[in-house]
């Protein structure tokens, strides 16, 4: 078993943070021609703490309106619960640029234009960002250990049982939720364009389109990483903690809680942004897609796209979820390379997408892989890249949130391996696994930079589709390629959120 | 154990990944990157399928990707070129890839016919054709009197600075036009130019698509834009018209923006590569891409339906030159 979890890592090591490393080796013995770029001076600082200030407000917006509903969300089951769950998953597959045009497009439809620069980028991310918050803060949620909090009510009112006990638990994995989105955010360029507010990924971007320096780009984007780096490891400090340390418990009973009248309308407030987030744009996308028959005229021309999208996103879950697995229980092992492990996990996640393309280029882009490189391996590769770090995490919480007594009991009573594997382990890591499986399909469809740089010739997704009319006015087609990217979203999302629920 | 559930969900992953890797069937074939809108690009590379019966296969770029696209892929496959021909919108990232080394020599036979200063030295791409960059105007807000004719007129204050659109001039054809102004008003003056548009405050947007839709609805009284980007909206029944800059006599003329198509160094199919790219220099395609409105004039032959455009008298060589310099400057001034 040792040898197939030391593959496992190594695959890891090499598909994850074998971009980074080979950017870094390409890039580093240019240092001393290109280091002063790594530390940005006058103009490119300002546009550093207009990034740093935007995705902080993104993410501490997400944070709390996301908890508010996940608090709303977390003990509600049956329909409306499952309903509410379903509706948080229905704009996350649209690529923050789309629910961008969507917003303007609303706005500008009530004649109100005030919605620009850095204010405007900061509530269309925020909006965009909403249900993966949501997700998050969810799960942050269903870390918390049920029997404190059935003891807790017990002895104090509920709203004690909130700040005393729920809060304080389920705070280091809200704040790690809150450090992904702080990430994301950070390496957004293209919201903040369209709102015309200066950031530094833009610059960034300028640099790579006026020089097509790999390197140069590499050491402008070291302050990125530098602060993804800070905030994530800061967040993820009280989250490594809490995951490593956590005692497994029993599933708890689902007491009613009675929150205060203060939560209640906060709750309505957050309630009511949700369903602007999720109104707008699909009221803007069926307002412009017109008519059925116009769904159906673009379905027909984008089988193709719309079944490469679903099995790039299908195969890098799959393949995001087992290295995921491997290297999330190598990160419950104490010892010397834990923290090491954790760099590698995190670090990942602070590079801009385009870099990651070009790492991915200089890796894979060998004689003996040419096999590879026209075919759809490569953006299922990317998406490994980019996003196996976010699956790895959260299979990490559901890690720790199983019972080992229950796994050693299946070990020695089990006929077989395969059966207590079956029999007992998928079952008690399933949500886990379909929730990381579910983050990681979303992510990957709707992500362009990376595919771009990798798409097998004569291919394309629904994303690329989407952005190539874009370009063209065609707002018709557009409204409904982004309307099936939906649908193709989130019919393995009605899936996911179903089994969550029979399997609770 | 949980490396159990790992390896045989890893097993199931590398099955299916490896069951979407089968190789394609040995077929001539010929791969293309394009900058070209796919909507006017992939017909006539349908067409060239169905004429040579060699298979192509494309890859688009996207105006979102802030050009760091598929200029950006082909200097990382520069070892290792998976494309054999590239065929651009505009001319600034061809000199580039040429700089970089990414492009082979050949001279097209089609491109005889094409005026001397459309073809590189040396060999390593050829120009046709033409998108001019135009103001789009809002017939419904400027009467055809107060319609902007110069550049000039963006720095002046008959026209409120929120009601004229820019694209970013950080990337694309804006950017392209920056770098000719410098190399046409000399680069101090160019400078002074775009501060005194920058100082004005006009409305700087994502795209020239943007500064079309923004025109188009009323939001602005006009922008600049590429003439594919204004035929779209003359196509959709918007109020708008298009007003050629500087077209006085003696004026500093309207930059057009022609189309390169270039073979790849190294690449994995050079015979198919030439018969494409002779194909895409043909007479035949230059007008049917002029036709649909994808360039706005032919570089041969008469030009019967557009009206006859006096265009800036710089080089592709002088406005590359600046392209380093006036960038600089424009992510001095614009983004901050």
């Amino acid at each position: 078993m040792k040898a197939f979890s030391r593959i496992g890592e190594a695959v890891y090591l090499l598909v994850v943070a074998g971009p980074v490393l080979m950017l870094a080796l390409t890039s580093l013995p240019r240092a001393p021609e290109l280091w002063e770029l790594a530390f940005p001076r006058g103009q490119s600082l300002n546009l550093l703490s207009n990034s740093l200030v935007l995705a902080t407000a993104v993410a501490l917006s997400d944070l709390v309106c996301g908890t508010l509903i996940a608090v709303f969300l977390w003990r509600r089951s049956g329909r409306l619960g499952g309903g509410l769950r379903l509706l948080v998953l229905l704009t996350a597959p649209l690529p923050p640029y789309i629910h961008a045009l969507a917003w303007i497009f609303a706005f500008d439809t009530v004649n109100f234009r005030a919605l620009t620069g850095l204010v405007g980028a900061w509530w269309v991310e925020v909006m965009a960002y909403l249900p993966l918050s949501t997700c998050l803060a969810l799960l942050a949620l269903e870390m918390v250990q049920p029997d404190l909090l059935e003891a807790g009510k017990l002895l104090a009112p509920d709203q004690r049982v909130l700040t005393r006990i729920l809060g304080p638990l389920a705070t280091p994995f809200a704040a790690a939720g809150a450090g992904l989105i702080f990430l994301l955010c950070l390496l957004e360029y293209g919201v903040p364009s369209i709102f015309g507010a200066a950031t530094y990924p833009l610059e960034i971007y300028a640099e790579f389109s006026s020089s097509g320096d790999p390197a140069r780009v590499f050491f402008m984007a070291l302050p990125l990483f530098a602060a993804a780096a800070l905030v994530l490891l800061a967040t993820f400090a009280g989250y490594r903690g809490s995951a490593l340390n956590r005692a497994w418990s029993r599933p708890g009973v689902d007491l009613p809680f009675h929150w205060p009248a203060w939560l209640r309308w906060a709750q309505g407030a957050a309630l009511l942004l949700l369903a602007a987030q999720v109104i707008v744009p699909v009221a803007t996308i069926l307002t412009l897609t017109k008519s059925l028959a116009m769904l159906g005229q673009v379905l027909a021309f984008s089988t193709a796209e719309t079944r490469v999208s679903f099995q790039v996103s299908l195969l890098a879950s799959l393949l995001s979820l087992s290295l995921g697995a491997v290297v999330a229980h190598r990160l419950r092992q104490p010892g010397p390379m834990q923290a090491l492990w954790w760099a590698v996990v995190v670090l990942p996640l602070a590079l801009p997408a385009s870099l990651v393309g070009a790492g991915l280029i200089d890796l894979w882009n060998r004689p003996s892989m040419l096999a590879l490189q026209r075919t759809w391996a490569m953006p299922v590769l990317a998406a490994t890249a980019r996003f196996a770090p976010v699956a790895t995490l959260v299979i990490l919480v559901q890690l720790s949130r199983t019972d080992p007594r229950l796994l050693e009991a299946a070990a020695i009573l089990a006929p077989s391996r395969i059966r207590a594997w079956v029999g007992v382990r998928i079952p008690l890591l399933l949500p886990g696994l379909l929730a990381s499986a579910g983050l990681v399909f979303i992510l990957t469809a709707g992500e362009l930079a990376t595919t771009l740089m990798v798409v097998p010739p004569g291919g394309s997704t629904l994303v690329l589709k989407v952005y190539n009319y874009l370009h063209y006015g065609s707002t018709e087609t557009v409204a409904a390629l982004c309307l099936l990217l939906t649908l193709a979203t989130l019919l393995p999302g009605a899936v996911v959120v179903r089994l969550v629920r029979r399997r609770k | 154990m949980h490396a159990k559930i790992a390896s045989l969900t890893a097993w199931l992953g590398l099955f299916l990944l490896l069951s979407g890797c089968a190789p394609r069937p040995q077929s001539p074939e010929v791969v293309v990157y394009t900058s070209v809108d796919q909507v006017f690009s992939e017909p006539v590379l349908k067409e060239f399928e169905k004429s040579s019966g060699v298979r192509v296969l494309a890859v688009y770029d996207v105006e979102a990707a802030k050009t760091t696209g598929l200029v950006n892929r082909l200097l990382a496959e520069k070892k290792r070129p998976a494309a054999d021909v590239f065929w651009s919108g505009e001319i600034a990232q061809t000199l580039l890839l040429k700089e970089q080394g990414v492009l082979a020599r050949y001279v097209s036979p089609s491109a005889s016919t094409l005026p001397e200063h459309y073809r590189d030295k040396e060999g390593c791409w050829t120009a046709f054709g033409g998108r001019v960059r135009v103001f789009l105007v809002n017939t419904k807000l400027l009467s055809k009197e107060r319609y902007p004719t110069s550049i000039e007129d963006l720095r002046k204050k008959d026209y409120p600075a929120d009601k004229i659109a820019l694209a970013s001039p950080l990337f694309g054809t804006t950017a392209t036009h920056a770098a000719a102004l410098y190399a046409a008003l000399g680069e101090e003056e160019g400078r002074a130019y775009y501060r005194d548009l920058q100082a004005r405050g006009l409305r700087i947007v994502d795209g020239n698509s943007t500064v079309r839709d923004l025109v188009a609805s009323g939001q602005v009284w006009f922008g600049l834009v590429d003439t594919d980007d204004a035929a779209v909206a003359l196509k959709r029944g918007d109020p708008v018209a298009i007003v050629f800059p500087d077209q006085e006599k003696g004026g500093l003329g309207a930059l057009s923006i022609p189309n390169t198509v270039a073979l790849v160094k190294g690449s994995p199919h050079p015979t198919e590569g030439k018969r494409l790219v002779d194909f895409l220099l043909s007479r035949s395609v230059e007008e049917r891409l002029r036709d649909e409105g994808w360039l706005y004039r032919s570089t041969r032959g008469a030009n019967d339906n557009v009206v006859e455009v006096v265009t800036m008298k710089t080089s592709p060589g002088q406005v590359f030159e600046m392209l380093k310099i006036s960038r600089s400057d424009m992510t001095r001034l614009f983004l901050r």
